[in-house]
């Protein structure tokens, strides 16, 4: 840590104090040059001509060069038409350069860097900040899903500010880089909302993601870096690819201020239909009258002992006469209001520009109670000390706080517990109070639904601060050096209150839980620049050492036994219970270096490498080496493709291969360790894992090829890529003998292949003065599959309590659904079939098999952006096909009059209209069985319940309209906008999106336990700027 | 300039990787962590968490076992796991039995350190350090015993399927195989013998491992092995020690509602911190339905019940609809641990009670009746006579009803219709499921294990 500091003190001490102006020799000629859109363009070669004299500009667009005043000077940039001046007295030059096509001449963001796009080798896929600004999303990730070909991103609820499940070419959990600092995007909240009845945790329920803490109006451009040329650079880290996130800074010349502001209202975009009071009490004496003509038949049926009387007994809680018809998803959601407010200011000079925004954001969640707002505030500042030395400071303030809804795609929650209620139960009583449950027995719920939501009150308060100091010293044009030192400060606090009417806290008088998490990031970075054109050639160098160090506490604390009265803090209580504090930390220690040799613009060679060190692993495996090579050819500029240049103004050929490598295994997973226990009042020890010493980095050796080309004068542009990628050595929980103590341990072992196709094309189908009309597609197919594991066949459990859901199994790709194989309906009995798989003559859960897969097989977007005169407007929709969801929830929902166990006078949960399509008669050729008191007639974990969850959704339609003649603005827009209008889907959720459990983990992904349903939302905005 | 950058750069280059380090502040590495009188304590009350754990006698272990008999009902929630219990359809696939499973190695793992670093532990007198070795070889022992009477063929002297063995620290390739039932008792006997020979008998804390416990699970090993006389032998230590007294049957409801009571040979304490899940699988609250429970009390007790007019015992179970939600009905609930706010139930992992029934079982319906009728008219019932268990079958079903009465909801009930071969016909399932199935993970991970017959 100390020396964290030390390094980057000593260089700001440094280099301020030995930065002496150049001495001139003869005229001295210094200049700007930037593209016409005011971008600096960096490393264009400034050659005076007849000489091999000149120099390149610097990541401002900065040059300097001493040259007789009759010199002419060549100006020259990949992609851009060449310039002559003559120097004459000038002794300034802002030098601005007219690109020689469209698209290719964007500056995109890289590690350590930025480039042309045009002379990039690697897969990088890049979004510009105004395709993704004013969505109404709390995660930015949300809006990149369908805009980028090869991510995917999938939502495990609904809920405002939720974790996402963000998968680049098959690989999940993709690095974060906002302006340069690595960071933590995971869930840090402690507080679990996914309790089984009795108060334990099953799974880790609704998360957060600690990405929502960016606002998305900030960002300029968002890079996603999806090869070994691009991606290796982050080394260690970079397996599953790298998302880089770029905020705004200022602009020298001119102010800007911009005040946006929009307002909309949310809704449940796709609600399940549930059966009234009437027909649901139908359904119950159907199966009741369908059990008796069984038992009629072949009284054994139903075992020795069955008493046929509650099959005809009047069922006490189920006649009509109180009239009570309660739509309960209707009482547990609303119309729920969005707000963005947002301010922000550009502005500077030669010497210091500035980029600060405030926003505030508020998005009610669609489910009665839950909330999400932040508050965010940011100053982005570059100043020039000297002519040698720039600082740059990057500051982010948030603060967020979210009402969590309780048990959100958990069995206990308020949605699933509103998914089965019956519509003979009131919310409330006549006389105000909550409803009790008990009296009305729907055996699925476990508390009135209204009243956990209002009387459970969670909350996660966020309160974050991103930092970077940044110096860059130029020891000469070709020359400089940058060193910065990055700060990630992030707090939660966590409050949980449960209040002595909940099924949960009663039977203690009310229930508290606080938790704090503390996360300190430092990371110090220092890089060395080089570059230099030589005929036509130019060479780039990085080189640097980064350090990082990340340091987390968390602690919590349980009360028990409440006041009446608002007194609801761990300090009202009367008993406090299991108090927690712990802590955890890790270091990484990385050297890094990259070679650019750009041939007369024609070949373009990348070499990177980077050498990473980190505490999780043994000294003696502890540094991992992760190389890449890339080589692109511009075919475009060879002389036999002037033929083709009609067709393709430009024409790329890219291949690329490399080792990227993943330590996100936890801390301190490489060592056996004791943990402190308790008993009887004396403290102890316990064995808390069993380790394998020889633990190390995973690694994914990617390999790459693409295609990018402009067709019709860069009106026409895109690319194509193929990527075959292996990642091996995986870090996965294999199966041990439990004879050790523990049934899994972490070690390397295994491969995953991830095959796939990527194409994106953006095409200008009209550019008139008064029309435009621009289309972007893209689509990615992709193909995951286990090569090798350490124990073939691990069956894994997306929720605790529950049977194995998915498998691990070579051949198969991960996030597999495991279960029974359904066959149908026997039409003559009505009963649901299986098939047994292991034919042993019995029916159970050893017949299980591979039944369905989460992840796609294809997905895309498409977006087409019309504008005419003042009016513009866009629509965005996506689409994919091929990925399941195991859609569990329906074995409640659908559950045919079971009344949960034989011979109760009760039933267990309320019905979808799905179930009028069931089995009633012999003969019937229905979709589900025969409704049955006694039975449970459907499968679970089988293939009943797994759906094809493909879809085609219209995501944003946006209609705006500019003022032609603003006034005092500079402009005025204002909008209209829709998100999630509609979707085509034969889904029954509410979502296809969906996976469970927290959405963070692939192997457990897509299912659906009564998720928090997606909202569609209507809003109107309004954009001045002046 | 460039030179003072390059060296501060090397500089870092040396030193850093020795930032690499990092420590837990919350865990301790097992190498070296066991080195003195202190830590080898702390390792040996750590032996008692892992007893804690909830698939252990935090819940599970003993519950599982009542769930799969006619004392209790469970399932139905959609928790297949759980349905396969109370159905007593248990398969390998069952997470419940699999937790046990792991639980119970955890602590034979755990116990194992302990004694790999004892004897190298220099700073305590041999007395303290024979005691905290008794301790651990006691509960390595029951812990394998524990096993034997859920995954092996306990009743059977002569069957191959007992249990893997487990007496150093496993490393991760190690894959035991399953010793022979015989090889597994003399493991388990010739171990507690061992234990008792080691600990000091002035200490009775009955909530740790101690001299009487070892006695109370010998004569309940020897009981399970059919060696009747070592049974009754070592009951007999235990009941003639003096140290612990059969309550009067006014006074009997303490056992449960206070610590460590006069009954209470080995009992494993929770309390507000380790909290265990005997409360919340068997009550949870006052008006809770069935869906809230996960073991029910079965009709079949109450009807047991029923046919023992006077029996205190029978307080112990809530069948009335009173406090009862009608959704529970006809089943109702246990009510040995209440306790809905603290949650704190004990695990009564030998009660004194259950001496007297091993002593009558063993000494047979002659010289028997006597410790059988001592606790029945304890318990408000009157004596049977000698004519109403005339033949040895009459008197081992009197001492299962009597252990039903006393035991049931403390995990005795399968073992006992197993080792006495009733499983058959008591439960109306098919003899092979007289124990549960070896785990399939276990199988998967261990080709040396051999799965039971029947399974």
């Amino acid at each position: 840590m100390k020396i964290i500091f030390l390094n980057t003190f000593a260089f700001f001490i440094l280099a301020v104090l030995f930065s002496p102006s150049l001495q001139a020799q003869s005229l001295e000629i210094k200049g700007k040059v930037t593209d016409t859109n005011q971008e600096p363009l960096i490393g264009a070669t400034i050659l005076v001509q007849g000489t091999e004299q000149g120099t390149i500009t610097d990541i401002n667009g900065n040059f300097q060069v001493k040259t007789d005043p009759k010199a002419t000077l060549i100006i020259s940039y990949t992609g851009f038409s060449s310039k002559i001046i003559v120097v004459g007295n000038q002794t300034v030059w802002n030098i601005m350069l007219e690109p020689e096509d469209l698209k290719l001449d964007e500056v995109v963001v890289i590690g350590y860097g930025s480039q042309r796009k045009s002379q990039i080798t690697g897969a990088i896929s890049s979004l510009k900040g105004k395709d993704i600004q004013d969505q109404p999303v709390s995660n930015l990730a949300n809006s990149m899903q369908g805009r980028v070909a090869g991510l995917n991103v999938m939502s495990a609820s609904g809920t405002p500010g939720a974790g996402l499940l963000v998968n680049v070419r098959g690989n999940n959990a993709p690095l974060y880089v906002v302006d340069g600092i690595p960071l933590l995007s995971e869930n840090n909240s402690g507080l679990s909302t996914s309790f089984d009845l009795q108060g334990q945790n099953v799974g880790s329920g609704q998360t957060l993601s600690s990405i929502s803490d960016i606002n998305p109006n900030d960002i300029e451009s968002i890079e996603v870096l999806k090869d070994a040329s691009a991606a290796a650079i982050y080394g260690a880290r970079a397996a599953n690819g790298v998302i880089l996130i770029t905020t705004k800074r200022g602009k020298s010349g001119g102010q800007e201020a911009s005040f946006n502001i929009y307002s909309g209202i949310q809704q449940i975009a796709r609600p399940i239909k549930f059966m009234d009071s009437k027909e649901m009490v139908g359904l119950i004496e159907e199966a009741r009258a369908n059990d008796l003509a069984i038992f009629k038949k072949d009284p054994s049926y139903f075992g020795d002992n069955f008493d046929p009387s509650v099959l005809t007994d009047p069922l006490d809680n189920f006649d009509l006469s109180s009239e009570v018809n309660t739509n309960w998803l209707n009482e547990v959601s609303r119309l729920a209001p969005i707000n963005n407010y947002e301010f922000s200011f550009r502005a500077g000079n030669e010497k210091t520009k500035y980029f600060t925004s405030l926003s505030y954001f508020d998005q009610q969640g669609v489910i009665i109670e839950n909330y999400y707002k932040r508050f965010n505030y940011r100053l982005n500042l570059d100043h020039e000390i000297n002519s040698r030395f720039k600082l740059g400071i990057t500051f982010n303030t948030t603060y967020s706080k979210n009402r969590r809804s309780f048990n959100d795609n958990t069995y206990t929650g308020i949605i699933t517990n509103a998914l089965g209620a019956s519509p003979l139960m009131p919310a409330y009583e006549e006389d105000g109070s909550y409803a009790g449950f008990e009296d009305y027995q729907a055996n699925w719920l476990s508390d009135n639904p209204v009243k956990s939501a209002k009387e459970i009150r969670a909350f996660t308060n966020g309160y974050r601060a991103l930092g970077t100091l940044a110096g860059e010293y130029k020891f000469s044009n070709k020359l400089y050096f940058k060193s910065s030192l990055s700060a990630d400060v992030l707090f939660n606090f966590d409050t949980q209150f449960k209040s002595p009417l909940t099924a949960d806290a009663e039977a203690f008088g009310g229930a508290s839980y606080e938790g704090n998490f503390r996360n300190v990031t430092w990371l110090n970075e220092n890089t060395l620049h080089y570059s230099d054109t030589r005929n036509g050639n130019t060479l780039s160098l990085l080189g640097g050492v980064t350090m990082q160090r990340t340091q987390i506490d968390r602690s919590s604390a349980l009360g028990q036994g409440f006041p009446p009265g608002a007194l609801e803090r761990i300090s009202s209580a009367a008993n406090i219970i299991n108090a927690t504090s712990e802590g955890t930390s890790f270091a990484l220690l990385s050297f890094l270096s990259r070679i650019n040799y750009d041939v007369k613009n024609r070949f373009l060679f990348t070499f990177t490498s980077r050498a990473d060190g980190s505490s999780r692993f043994s000294k003696n495996n502890r540094f991992g080496f992760f190389p890449s090579g890339a080589v692109a050819w511009r075919i475009s500029k060879e002389p036999f493709f002037n033929g083709l240049k009609q067709v393709f103004s430009d024409f790329k050929i890219r291949m690329s291969a490399g080792l990227t490598g993943d330590q996100e295994i936890g801390d301190f997973q490489n060592i056996t360790f004791y943990t402190a226990s308790r008993y009887a009042g004396r403290s102890g020890y316990q064995l808390r894992n069993l380790a394998d010493p020889d633990l190390t980095w995973q690694t994914n050796s990617m390999f790459n090829i693409g295609l990018d080309y402009e067709m019709a004068d860069g009106k026409i542009g895109g690319s194509l890529e193929f990527f075959n990628s292996l990642k091996s050595n995986l870090l996965s929980e294999d199966l041990i003998p439990a004879t050790t103590g523990f049934t899994s341990i972490t070690r390397n072992g295994g491969e995953v292949q991830n095959v796939g196709l990527e194409f994106n094309i953006n095409a200008s189908l009209a550019k008139k003065e008064k029309f435009t009309w621009d289309v972007n597609f893209n689509a990615t197919w992709i193909h995951n599959e286990i090569k090798s594991l350490n124990s073939d066949g691990v069956y894994l459990n997306a929720y605790d309590d529950l049977e194995a859901t998915h498998i691990l199994q070579i051949g198969h790709p991960v996030g597999s659904f495991l279960g029974l194989k359904y066959l149908g309906v026997d039409p003559e009995t009505g009963d649901v079939q299986f098939e047994d798989f292991n034919e042993d003559g019995n029916i159970d859960y050893d017949d299980a098999q591979i039944i369905g897969k989460a992840m796609p097989d294809l997905y895309g977007g498409l977006t087409n952006v019309f504008k005419w005169k003042n009016l513009d407007f866009s629509i965005f929709s996506r689409f994919s096909l091929g990925n399941q969801v195991y859609n569990l929830i329906r074995g409640t929902t659908e559950n045919l009059g079971w009344s949960n166990d034989g011979g109760l006078s009760s039933i267990y949960a309320n019905n979808t209209l799905n179930v009028r399509d069931r089995w009633k008669k012999p003969g019937d050729e229905a979709e589900y069985g025969r409704a049955s008191f006694i039975n449970l007639n459907l499968g679970l974990n089988s293939s009943q319940m797994v759906e094809n969850a493909s879809f085609f959704r219209i995501q944003n339609i946006n209609a705006g309209y500019s003022l032609p003649s603003p006034g005092k603005f500079s402009s005025v827009r204002i909008y209209a906008e829709v998100q999630n209008l509609w979707i085509l889907t034969s889904y029954k959720g509410f979502d296809p999106e969906v996976s469970s459990n927290g959405g963070l983990a692939d192997r457990t992904a897509g299912v659906d336990y009564g998720a928090y349903p997606s909202a569609r939302t209507f809003l109107m905005g309004l954009s001045l700027k002046f | 300039m460039k030179k003072i950058i390059f060296f501060i750069n090397l500089f870092s280059l040396f030193f850093l990787p020795a930032c690499l380090d990092e420590n837990s502040p919350n865990y301790l590495n097992v190498e070296g962590a066991i080195k003195d009188g202190a830590s080898l304590e702390a390792a040996v009350i750590g032996l008692y968490s892992a007893l804690q754990q909830s698939d252990y006698y935090g819940e599970s272990y003993l519950l599982t076992s009542e769930g799969h008999t006619d004392n209790a009902t469970t399932g139905g929630y959609q928790n297949l796991s759980l349905d396969q219990i109370g159905n007593r359809e248990v398969t390998g696939a069952n997470v419940i039995s699999e937790n046990i499973w792991t639980a119970i190695y955890r602590v034979i793992a755990n116990a194992n350190l302990v004694l790999k670093y004892l004897p190298a532990i220099e700073d305590l007198d041999s007395k303290q350090k024979n005691h905290l070795e008794g301790e651990a070889r006691a509960i390595r022992a029951m812990a394998h015993f524990d096993l034997l009477r859920y995954y092996g063929e306990h009743w059977n002297m002569a069957s191959s399927a007992g249990i893997p063995l487990v007496q150093v620290p496993q490393e991760i390739k190690d894959q035991p195989s399953r010793a022979t039932v015989a090889a597994s008792y003399q493991f388990i006997i010739s171990e507690m013998t061992k234990a008792a020979g080691l600990l000091d008998q002035s200490v009775k804390d009955k909530s740790f491992m101690n001299l009487h416990a070892v006695n109370a699970l010998l004569a309940r090993i020897y009981l399970y092995k059919a060696d009747n006389e070592k049974a009754a032998e070592y009951a007999t230590k235990v009941i003639g020690s003096g140290d612990f007294q059969i309550m009067d049957a006014t006074k009997f409801l303490d056992i449960y509602r206070s610590k460590l009571s006069s009954e209470s040979v080995f009992e494993l304490l929770f309390d507000s911190q380790n909290r265990s899940g005997y409360n919340g699988a068997t009550f949870s609250r006052e008006d809770a339905i069935r869906p809230e429970l996960g073991y029910m009390a079965s009709k079949n007790l109450q009807e047991f019940f029923n046919a023992r007019v006077g029996d205190v015992r029978n307080n112990l179970v809530d069948f009335s609809s009173d406090n009862n939600d009608v959704t529970i009905l006809p089943d109702g609930r246990t009510q040995k641990y209440r306790g809905e706010a603290s949650k704190d139930n004990s695990a009564y992992i030998v009660r004194f009670a259950e001496m007297y029934l091993i002593r009558a079982e063993a000494l047979g319906n002659q010289k028997g009746l006597a410790d059988l009728n001592f606790l029945r008219q304890k318990r408000g019932l009157s004596v049977l006579t000698p004519n109403q268990v005339s033949t040895s079958n009459d008197f081992i079903n009197a001492v299962l009803n009597e252990r039903r009465a006393e035991l049931n909801f403390e995990g005795h009930r399968y073992f006992d219709l197993a080792r006495s071969r009733k499983i058959k016909s008591v439960l109306n399932i098919e003899d092979f499921r007289s124990v549960f199935p070896i785990p399939n993970r276990e199988m998967i991970a261990n080709p040396n294990i051999k799965q039971n017959p029947g399974y």
